[in-house]
């Protein structure tokens, strides 16, 4: 008999349709379903032969996959419904429940922290797990964490026997006036002693980094800068050794260091 | 099942709801019986499927519009068929409901935007 084929499977896709609906639904009203889709299926034969068949199969499909959807939402809007109101009976229980979750998603929050910066993006710097941030601790002044000034920096390094080596830079965020090479605009840097790329183990791309002596008073001001804004200037080799100003001040262009370097 | 309200309350009514109401006002009926009435009265304009008419039914039988009758009006019949009939509270909603939809015909004919037929 034609149209036996699509019925049959039209009939196996509608039984896998109506499984998508909530398991109270398909109990009460599966069996009915599958008895009316019979029975219009059979009419549409009798009267339109296999494109009507085709034709039918097609809308029912349809008509049973967004109904299904739409009782499921309805089903879950319902049960979060009861849950809120269940919460809101039992306030003591809610708090237990809430102050655990907190918890747990804390611990978890830290602990991913931890194995995030240590192992899965580690600071791109030589030895990093040996590299420490020092600061002041003024906390019975109500600064737990204070900047070194210079002087105190030079003080404590000539006393110091806890660390092999350590260098110095300014707060970031800060902004520099850049003229001389390109269009004069705002990029943003640091300043920092001589030691500090040898200190991180950064290699530069081009040219060198600081260099022991290079902070000594009477000595050129120098500049190291980002591979990012050495694209922006048109990544020419000449960039070495050109001045520019930053602030006013003639800085030196010594190095090129890699574009992607994030500071501690 | 909801407490049930005036029922004005519900109004208006779902399309394919006051269509089912309607098809059990003058009968008992089981699911494919509403889809064939519904789409003989409307002259195939209406046309229910499945997933829509048993969804419908679910929430007409949960707010108390229509119930399951207990007994089968016909013995000799597919044994998953059930029946549906309307309820007291059914049939004052589908009331409420086609007096609201005869008001708004009625303000139609007055602004001239539909034609009295009687005329």
């Amino acid at each position: 008999m034609s149209g036996r084929r699509p019925q049959a499977a039209g009939g196996v896709v509608f039984r896998l349709l109506v499984s998508l609906y909530p398991a109270g639904f398909r109990d009460e009203f599966g069996d009915q379903m599958m008895l009316c889709v019979q029975q219009q299926m059979n009419e549409a034969h009798r009267t339109r032969g296999l494109p009507g068949v085709v034709m039918f199969w097609l809308t029912a499909l349809m008509d049973v996959g967004t109904v299904s959807i739409k009782e499921r939402l309805s089903m879950w809007w319902q049960d979060a419904r009861f849950s809120i109101r269940t919460l809101w009976r039992s306030p003591a229980f809610t708090c237990v429940v809430v102050a655990t979750l907190a918890l747990g998603i804390g611990a978890s929050t830290t602990i991913f922290s931890v194995i995030n910066c240590i192992l899965l993006k580690p600071m791109p710097f030589r030895d990093a797990d040996r590299i420490a941030m020092v600061y002041l601790n003024g906390a019975d002044r109500g600064f737990p964490r204070m900047y070194l000034s210079l002087a105190d920096y030079l003080d404590w390094r000539t006393h110091d026997r806890a660390f092999s080596d350590a260098a110095a830079f300014g707060t970031f965020g800060r902004f520099f006036t850049w003229s001389g090479r390109g269009e004069p605009e705002q990029v943003s840097g640091t300043y920092a002693t001589a030691g500090f790329f040898s200190l991180l183990g950064v290699q530069p791309l081009h040219g060198r980094v600081f260099e022991r002596g290079d902070d000594q008073p009477g000595r050129i001001r120098t500049a190291v800068i980002s591979e990012r804004l050495w694209h922006r200037l048109g990544a020419s080799p000449d960039i070495l050794g050109s001045v520019v100003k930053l602030n006013g001040d003639p800085h030196t262009i010594i190095g090129v260091v890699p574009g992607a370097l994030r500071f501690p | 099942m909801t407490t049930q309200s005036d029922p004005a309350n519900l109004l208006p009514l779902p399309p394919v709801a006051f269509h089912i109401l309607v098809s059990l006002a003058d009968s008992d009926r089981h699911g494919y019986s509403i889809m064939q009435e519904v789409a003989a009265r409307t002259g195939g304009d209406v046309r229910l499927h499945a997933g829509t008419l048993y969804a419908t039914l679910k929430r007409l039988l949960s707010d108390g519009l229509i119930r399951e009758l207990d007994e089968r009006p016909d013995a000799s019949s597919d044994t998953r068929r059930r029946y549906y009939g309307l309820t007291s509270y059914g049939r004052d909603a589908a009331e409420a409901e086609a007096r609201r939809l005869a008001e708004l015909v009625r303000q139609a004919r007055a602004s001239g935007l539909l034609l009295d037929p009687s005329r």
